[in-house]
């Protein structure tokens, strides 16, 4: 029994689907078809491109009464078309209401007959696209139908009118204008801090010509009209009387004298330096110098800090202390140079102190200014930057033992040598070979065996102008262990420097390929120097 | 009056000059480039140039070689701060230069100079 059940269900399953299916269909078009006629009802108006007819199945009555004229189709009646559809459903319920007979509406778009989901896709994309709107049936606001038609035909067909709300509505749209309203707000600002920067510096530049030109009479005749005694001589006021009195409170004309009295002192030498200095004090400038230690402005502190190591401010010693460990490079340099000049200190604290890595430039400028006080004023202690906490430190204290021609120096190198980094032997084994110091002939012969190449190499280096027979064993050897092509190279020069028969000999007994190559290169004349 | 040209660049150097030449009772006409320079050395007829050899627009080698071709005989004294380049020096000699002061100099040393070159 349920055997034949199950296979009655079987057959009848589908059957069941297949009937769902149908409803569901019928109920789809249904639907279909009154959200068409609702949306058609709700435009009383034409609607462009769409069109009605009505069409009625009826083989024995004449319809002719109703308009209706006869298909070539038989048994069929169809109106004229008509373009409003509430005149198509006047016209079926008409027909239907004295006949009895029930017509239906067919729908043309552009004169072509078209099915309910045809016109429902046309209705939808007039709605999407704003070309079709609802109409104002009821009364509304307290207006009438017909006065709210006569009010709409004085205003101007405008089918994107909602575009202002839109726009206030769509988030992307109000970032979007956001966006370039911003955009243009920081451009005009921008651009007005430009011109308003551009227009300054405009003023300051023609200022300080203005300046310039007004500094150079009364320095010209400062210094050539009177005598140094007489500018000692001359107190503050005697001073001022030579320049213009408007400006010599002007921040900008003090700069402007400053820079062109250190312009001078540069160019000038003699007497007139001393009179330049005397100039810049008797001003105040030197005053004007020392305050611009206290500004914000890391630039600001630069220069003051360059006008009193041109001019020799020696009383502001221990403010400029204060930059000596600052962070930024420019006014950290400017302050060490600075305080080598002029704090008369030949242990060279400020240099021994310093935190910061010393970089070349520095110690290009530092070496200008100790090799000047070194000549000209006392002699300066070297040996204290070995034991500086920077290594930078120390390694331009070795490279001053070499500039400086300290020779008196190596006892002490020798013996830092060997807990010294391999930065500070390498610039060591340059003092030792400066000076040809034999006595570090065994430190180096033992530095040999370092993992370093790059101390390996400046050993050889050395051995090379210095080395000894005990040198050429080692090195010997040290050819006979696995170097690499450059080790290998730079120990056979030295060795064809030192020895050249002890090399040719070893040369020509060697298996190694490369050691004949680089032997047969060191005694050709042509390429013995490529 | 002797007329004496300074063709440096430096406003004040040159400046500085000439209140000092003037102070002597010199004419000194002042130029702060090469093109200038030598528009000056023609339209001037100077009995004495004083020039730099960094200038804008032409060397200072320049300068001379057009100053002894116009005025063979006009003494010439080179004011510069590379008082170091041989090479320099030893071509501006080589053209017929008077005298080669290195800057920095003495203003004072330089108007002693002038006076000799022109008597």
């Amino acid at each position: 029994m349920n055997e034949l059940c199950k296979r009655h269900l079987f057959k009848l399953g589908p059957l069941f689907f297949f009937l769902i299916f149908l409803l569901g269909n019928l109920h789809a078009e249904d639907s279909l078809t009154l959200q068409v006629e609702s949306k058609l009802l709700e435009v009383s108006r034409e609607i462009p491109g769409l069109s009605f007819v009505l069409e009625v199945e009826e083989k024995e009555k004449d319809l002719s009464i109703f308009s209706l004229t006869k298909s070539a189709q038989k048994g069929f009646w169809i109106s004229d078309t008509l373009l409003d559809f509430r005149s198509a459903t006047h016209l079926r319920d008409t027909v239907f209401s004295l006949s009895g007979i029930k017509g239906e509406i067919s729908f043309l778009i552009f004169g072509k007959k078209s099915e309910k989901e045809a016109i429902h896709e046309f209705l939808d994309n007039l709605s999407r696209n704003e070309l079709l709107m609802a109409d104002v049936s009821s009364k509304s606001n307290g207006f009438e139908e017909g006065e709210l038609h006569s009010l709409a035909s004085k205003v101007n067909f405008s089918p994107f009118y909602g575009l202002k709300t839109k726009i206030l509505v769509d988030t992307k749209m109000v970032l979007l204008v956001s966006t370039f309203i911003l955009f243009l707000a920081a451009s005009v600002i921008l651009v007005t801090i430009m011109y308003v920067v551009k227009k300054r510096k405009k003023k300051r530049d023609s200022l300080t010509m203005k300046f310039k030109e007004l500094s150079f009479e009364p320095i010209s005749n400062l210094l050539f009209e009177h005598s140094l005694q007489e500018l000692q001589s001359f107190d503050r006021t005697k001073f001022e009387s030579f320049f213009p009195v408007d400006h010599l409170k002007d921040n900008l004309f003090k700069d402007v004298m400053i820079l062109e009295i250190i312009s001078l002192n540069k160019n000038m030498k003699g007497e007139f330096k001393t009179k330049l200095k005397t100039i810049y004090r008797k001003l105040g400038l030197d005053a004007h110098s020392i305050q611009k230690l206290s500004s914000k402005k890391w630039d600001v502190i630069t220069s003051g800090i360059v006008e009193i190591n041109e001019m020799d401010v020696v009383e502001a010693v221990e403010k400029v202390k204060k930059f000596a460990k600052s962070e930024n490079f420019y006014v950290r340099s400017n302050a060490v140079a600075t305080l080598l000049n002029i704090s008369n200190d030949p242990e060279l604290k400020v240099l021994v102190d310093q935190d910061f890595p010393l970089s070349r430039w520095q110690q290009m400028v530092y070496f200008r200014i100790i090799k000047f006080i070194n000549n000209s004023q006392e002699k300066v202690k070297v040996d204290l930057l070995f034991e500086s906490k920077n290594e930078s430190v120390r390694v331009f204290g070795y490279k001053l033992v070499r500039y400086l021609g300290l020779f008196e120096m190596l006892e002490i190198l020798v013996n830092k040598y060997k807990n010294a980094s391999i930065l500070e032997k390498l610039e060591m084994i340059k003092c030792f070979d400066a000076f040809s110091f034999q006595d570090s002939l065994n430190l180096l012969h033992r530095d040999l065996a370092t993992a370093d190449k790059g101390l390996f190499l400046g050993i050889v280096a050395v051995l090379k102008n210095i080395g000894n027979p005990i040198s050429e064993v080692i090195m010997l050897e040290k050819l006979k262990s696995d170097l690499d092509f450059e080790s290998k190279k730079a120990v056979m020069q030295a060795l064809h420097v030192l020895n050249p028969d002890l090399l040719e000999e070893w040369s020509s007994n060697a298996k190694d390929i490369e050691v004949q190559q680089i032997f047969n290169h060191l005694i050709d004349p042509v390429l013995s120097h490529v | 009056m002797k007329n004496i040209l300074i063709i440096e660049d430096d406003r004040l150097i040159s400046s500085l000059l000439n209140f000092r030449l003037k102070k002597d009772g010199y004419h000194v006409t002042m130029a702060e480039d090469g093109l200038s320079g030598m528009d000056a050395i023609d339209a001037s007829e100077p009995d004495l140039i004083i020039t730099d050899v960094m200038i804008p627009f032409k060397t200072g080698i320049e300068i001379i070689n057009h100053a002894k071709k116009v005025y063979p005989k006009v003494p010439i004294i080179v004011l510069s701060s590379l008082g170091e380049e041989e090479a320099i020096v030893m071509e501006a000699f080589n053209l017929g230069v008077s005298d080669f002061i290195p800057k920095p100099f003495n203003p004072n040393e330089l108007a002693v100079r002038v006076r000799r070159l022109i008597q």
